[in-house]
């Protein structure tokens, strides 16, 4: 059985309840949702912090990787730098190892990789000579810029290929490598363990915590 | 069971003991008030909860033999929802379950919690989160948007009637025909009998008809 969002979901649920959840339940699908994504968030670190001590190599499991496309790619005036909005912050890994590559589509094929530069380091790097050819990007939370020397045709799109911890599609295949599915649901479970032990201020009869 | 077989087996027991005669409208007080007597004890009593603990130590949900004894008074409905406000059935006396045409479960929400969830970031209020707010008459239903749900829900047992017409001799004689049966499962009648019992012993103070019901309740037939 290929497991899903949605499959670790009802997993979790019926665990926690020990059984199908009675109506009167009160842990709902996106509460556990909410820790399955932090749960995904902390194994991918743990892995590929496990990996860069075995290689030397900061880098995610395939498994976790998804590739995002843009089509809203808005100038801003002021700077001249493009930018779009990301689903989310990249996995805070060392390196900016939460991001994969970063390039563009629309023109029958890729372009070349768009070049990372960090924020401490943009406003000086943007003044050094670089091929005319050449885009660089960094990212600020949930917000992605780049700049060129050229202009961007408005046909183009960016791709964004990094780790991710969400999904959009609950009845998708879960972006987690099987091996580390596992983990994920202990995680997840240990943390919603912590909530049915809170007292609470119940008035309904029997109510399934 | 007929009501006749429970009239009859009642005046078995006050005979028994010399308690002279039960006429047919006592035998209907006491049933009536036994049976929902019974019946509250089968949902689950509330002076057995305890603080941070509203659990009785017998109630509704607790086994499937619980549920199995109160399905004579369960019944299923699909009710419409007027812009989010739905009317309870007349006979609704405990609402078991609520559920969207899609089976979507409809939670219980309680008055000191809804703005809370309505204003929550978590979860939406849609069809696959919907949850009721019970008032007198009426369940105030989110979301709004649902145009119907269907609830199950047990109903409060009917008051007996033990009809009867007079023969030659002015006494009664029982008559199936206007007679109210009771719906009770078989194996619950010694159990209503019983408690029947105790309160005829109460009126007539009779103690050991007041303890034979005490000993049923407490340990059954």
């Amino acid at each position: 059985m290929i497991v899903t969002t949605q499959n670790m979901i009802d997993r979790t649920r019926r665990t926690y309840y020990a059984n199908y959840p009675s109506d009167d339940s009160t842990l709902t699908d996106n509460e556990i949702l909410l820790h399955i994504n932090d749960a995904v968030a902390a194994v991918i670190t743990k892995q590929a912090t496990e990996g860069y001590q075995l290689t030397g190599i900061m880098s995610v499991p395939e498994g976790y990787i998804s590739t995002f496309t843009f089509t809203s790619l808005i100038k801003d005036n002021d700077t001249g730098f493009y930018y779009t909005t990301i689903p989310h912050p990249p996995i805070g890994l060392s390196g900016n190892s939460g991001v994969e590559s970063v390039f563009f589509s629309g023109f029958s094929g890729t372009s070349r990789p768009v070049l990372y530069v960090s924020p401490r380091e943009v406003d000086y790097f943007r003044f050094m000579p670089s091929h005319p050819m050449a885009a660089y990007y960094w990212i600020e939370g949930t917000t992605l810029y780049f700049f060129s020397r050229t202009n961007l045709p408005s046909t183009y799109k960016l791709q964004l290929r990094m780790a991710t911890h969400v999904t959009s599609d609950l009845n998708a295949p879960i972006n987690v490598p099987p091996d580390a599915i596992d983990l994920v649901y202990k995680l997840t479970l240990e943390k919603l363990v912590q909530r049915k032990g809170l007292a609470g201020d119940d008035i309904v009869d029997s109510r399934d915590k | 069971m007929t009501v006749d077989d429970a009239y009859r087996i009642l005046r078995f027991i006050v005979r028994k003991n010399q308690l002279g005669s039960l006429s047919p409208q006592d035998f209907q007080d006491a049933f009536n008030t036994a049976q929902r007597n019974y019946y509250d004890f089968l949902i689950g009593r509330i002076e057995q909860y305890q603080y941070g603990s509203s659990k009785p130590r017998v109630g509704l949900g607790m086994t499937d033999n619980i549920i199995s004894r109160l399905m004579p008074f369960y019944n299923e409905v699909n009710l419409p929802v007027f812009s989010g406000t739905v009317y309870k059935p007349s006979d609704l006396n405990k609402i078991y379950s609520i559920f969207t045409s899609n089976m979507y479960r409809v939670y219980r929400l309680e008055e000191n919690r809804l703005s809370e969830r309505i204003q929550d970031s978590i979860d939406p209020i849609d069809e696959a989160n919907a949850f009721y707010v019970e008032g007198l008459a009426t369940l105030k239903i989110y979301p709004t948007t649902l145009t119907t749900v269907n609830m199950t829900y047990f109903t409060s047992p009917y008051d007996v009637k033990w009809n009867y017409t007079l023969d030659g001799s002015g006494r009664p004689v029982y008559s199936s025909t206007g007679s109210v049966q009771p719906s009770w499962l078989v194996n619950d009648f010694d159990e209503i009998i019983a408690r029947a019992a105790k309160l005829i012993g109460v009126s007539l103070k009779e103690p050991i008809d007041i303890q034979y019901g005490e000993q049923v309740i407490a340990k059954g037939e």
